[in-house]
C-alpha cells in the first residue's frame, strides 16, 4: 500500500527546502520527493510549450524567486544503476567526510552561481530545477556526464586516465551546460553542432573555473580537466588557448584548416573554443566582462538553431556583440577577430 | 574468440582501445559474452549517445563462419553479459 505524502501540494519550494533538512527522515524523504515532483510540474509545462513552437518555457516560478541552489548528491556505491543511491548531503546541509561528495556539491554551487550572478538564469533550465549529483559512479569509471534529465554522474577515474571527476569546478560547469544547451539551442550531438555543443561546456566550464576563482585572463590557464587527468593523460584533456597540445594524445585542431571531417564532437570543439578565447583575451579583464555575455545571448538566441554549424553560430555571435555593444564597438572587433584567427566566416 | 574494443567519447573524447580472447574469462562468462554478441543484429543501426559526454563502443569480433563482424553499441547497450570483456579490454587499452 501505498504511503501518503502530505506534502504533495502547494507548500512553497522554501518551507519544502526547510522540511528537505528535518531530521527525521520520513519527512526528509517526502519534502525531497515533492520539491523533485514540483519541479516535474514546472518541467511537463516547459515540454508543453516546447512541442506548441515556443522555444522555451516562459519562466514559472511557483513563488520562487532564485538566486539559492537544490543540490542533493547520493553515493551510488560504485554501482552503474542510473536510480539515486545513498543520500550523502542536501541542501543547506554540511560536509561531510566524502571528499566526492563535498567537491560535487560545491561544483554545483559555483555553477549555480556564475549563471545567477551573470545571467540571472535560475539553474539549467532557468527555472530553478533541483540538481542531484551521484558521486563514485561505476568501477574506475573514467567519465563524468548529464544525463539529460537533472542528474549528473561522477565516476572515480581509474587512476591513469582520470581520477576523481568532482574535483575539477570547470568539469562540473562543462557537464551542467550541457543541461542549460539542452533548454537552449539543444544543439545536435553530431558534426559541427556538436563540436558547438561540446565548445559552449568548455567555454562556460571555464569561465565557472574562473569566476569561482576570481582569475581574469592572464591568470586562467585555460585549460580543461587539468585536476581529473591522471598520469596518461596529464597535463590537460583540453586547452582553449592552444588546442592539440594539452597532453600526448590531443588531436584537437586550432583552426579550419585541420577540421577533421566525421572527428568527434571533442576534437573539432578546439576550433570555437579557441575563438571564445582570442575574443576574451584580446579585450582583457575578466572573460565573463563581455565575451561569455556574448556568447550567453548566442546561446540563448532563438536563432540558433539546433543544426547550426560553425559560420551560423559565428555570425550570430557578432550580431549579438553589435546588438549589445554598438556596431564599430572594440566588442564586435574582437569578435571578428576571434573567429578570424580560426577561419571561419562571420558574414 | 578474439574480441577488439574502441571506447569512442566520453568527457575526455579520446579513443582507447584493446582486445581480449574470450578464452581469457571464466567459461561461463566466455560463453556468455559469445552468445550475446553472435545474438546481436548485424543490421543494428548506431545508437547515438545517449546523453552528452556518453562513451560508444566499437567491437569487433568473428561471427560463427569466422567472418569479421563489427558492431557499435552505446555504453547504455552494455548489459551485464558483455561488461566484463569490455572491461578487460578497456583495462588494457592504449590511448589514441
Amino acid at each position: 500500500m501505498p504511503i501518503r505524502q502530505p506534502f504533495h501540494c502547494i507548500l512553497p519550494p522554501d518551507l519544502l527546502n526547510r522540511l528537505a533538512r528535518a531530521s527525521d527522515e520520513v519527512t526528509r524523504n517526502a519534502a525531497l520527493d515533492t520539491l523533485q515532483l514540483d519541479h516535474l510540474f514546472r518541467l511537463t509545462r516547459a515540454e508543453m510549450a516546447s512541442r506548441l513552437g515556443g522555444r522555451t518555457a516562459r519562466p514559472i516560478t511557483f513563488g520562487r524567486i532564485g538566486g539559492k541552489p537544490q543540490r542533493t548528491i547520493y553515493d551510488q556505491q560504485h554501482s552503474t544503476t542510473q536510480t539515486p543511491g545513498v543520500v550523502m548531503r542536501a541542501e543547506g546541509q554540511a560536509a561531510v567526510a566524502d571528499t566526492a561528495v563535498n567537491q560535487a556539491y560545491d561544483g554545483f554551487g559555483y555553477t549555480y552561481n556564475f549563471y545567477w550572478t551573470m545571467f540571472q538564469r535560475d539553474s539549467i533550465d532557468g527555472q530553478g530545477l533541483p540538481i542531484l549529483g551521484m558521486v563514485h559512479y561505476g568501477q574506475n569509471y573514467d567519465n563524468a556526464f548529464w544525463d539529460n534529465v537533472r542528474n549528473m554522474f561522477f565516476g572515480d577515474g581509474d587512476g591513469q586516465i582520470l581520477t576523481q571527476t568532482t574535483a575539477g569546478i570547470d568539469v562540473v560547469g562543462h557537464e551542467l551546460t550541457h543541461g542549460v544547451t539542452q533548454h537552449e539551442a539543444n544543439l545536435t550531438y553530431s558534426g559541427q553542432s556538436g563540436a558547438l555543443n561540446e565548445s559552449i561546456s568548455d567555454v562556460f566550464g571555464i569561465q565557472v573555473k574562473q569566476f569561482a576563482l576570481n582569475q581574469d585572463v592572464t591568470q586562467s590557464d585555460w585549460l580543461i580537466g587539468a585536476e581529473i587527468v591522471g598520469p596518461a593523460l596529464k597535463p590537460a584533456l583540453r586547452s582553449m588557448k592552444t588546442p592539440g597540445t594539452a597532453n600526448p594524445h590531443d588531436t584537437q585542431p586550432a583552426d579550419m584548416d585541420g577540421y577533421v571531417q566525421g572527428g568527434d564532437v571533442h576534437t573539432n570543439s578546439g576550433i570555437p573554443n579557441r575563438a571564445f578565447y582570442t575574443v576574451a583575451s584580446t579585450l582583457g579583464g575578466h572573460a565573463w566582462d563581455a565575451a561569455g555575455k556574448i556568447w550567453y545571448a548566442t546561446l540563448s538566441d532563438s536563432a540558433l538553431t539546433s543544426g547550426a554549424a560553425f559560420q551560423d553560430f559565428a555570425k550570430l555571435t557578432l550580431g549579438n556583440a553589435q546588438r549589445i555593444y554598438g556596431a564599430t564597438s572594440k566588442e564586435a572587433q574582437a569578435v571578428q577577430a576571434g573567429w578570424a584567427a580560426v577561419k571561419v566566416p562571420t558574414t | 574468440m578474439r574480441v577488439r574494443v574502441v571506447r569512442r567519447g566520453g568527457l575526455a573524447g579520446i579513443a582507447l582501445t584493446g582486445e581480449v580472447d574470450t578464452g581469457e574469462l571464466p567459461a561461463e562468462q566466455a560463453k556468455a559474452v559469445e552468445d550475446r554478441l553472435h545474438g546481436l543484429p548485424l543490421d543494428k543501426p548506431t545508437a547515438p549517445p545517449g546523453h552528452p559526454d556518453g562513451f560508444q563502443y566499437a567491437l569487433e569480433f568473428p561471427g560463427p563462419r569466422g567472418e569479421s563482424r563489427s558492431i557499435t553499441l552505446d555504453e547504455s547497450e552494455v548489459d551485464d553479459n558483455l561488461r566484463p570483456v569490455i572491461q578487460k579490454a578497456m583495462e588494457r587499452g592504449t590511448l589514441g
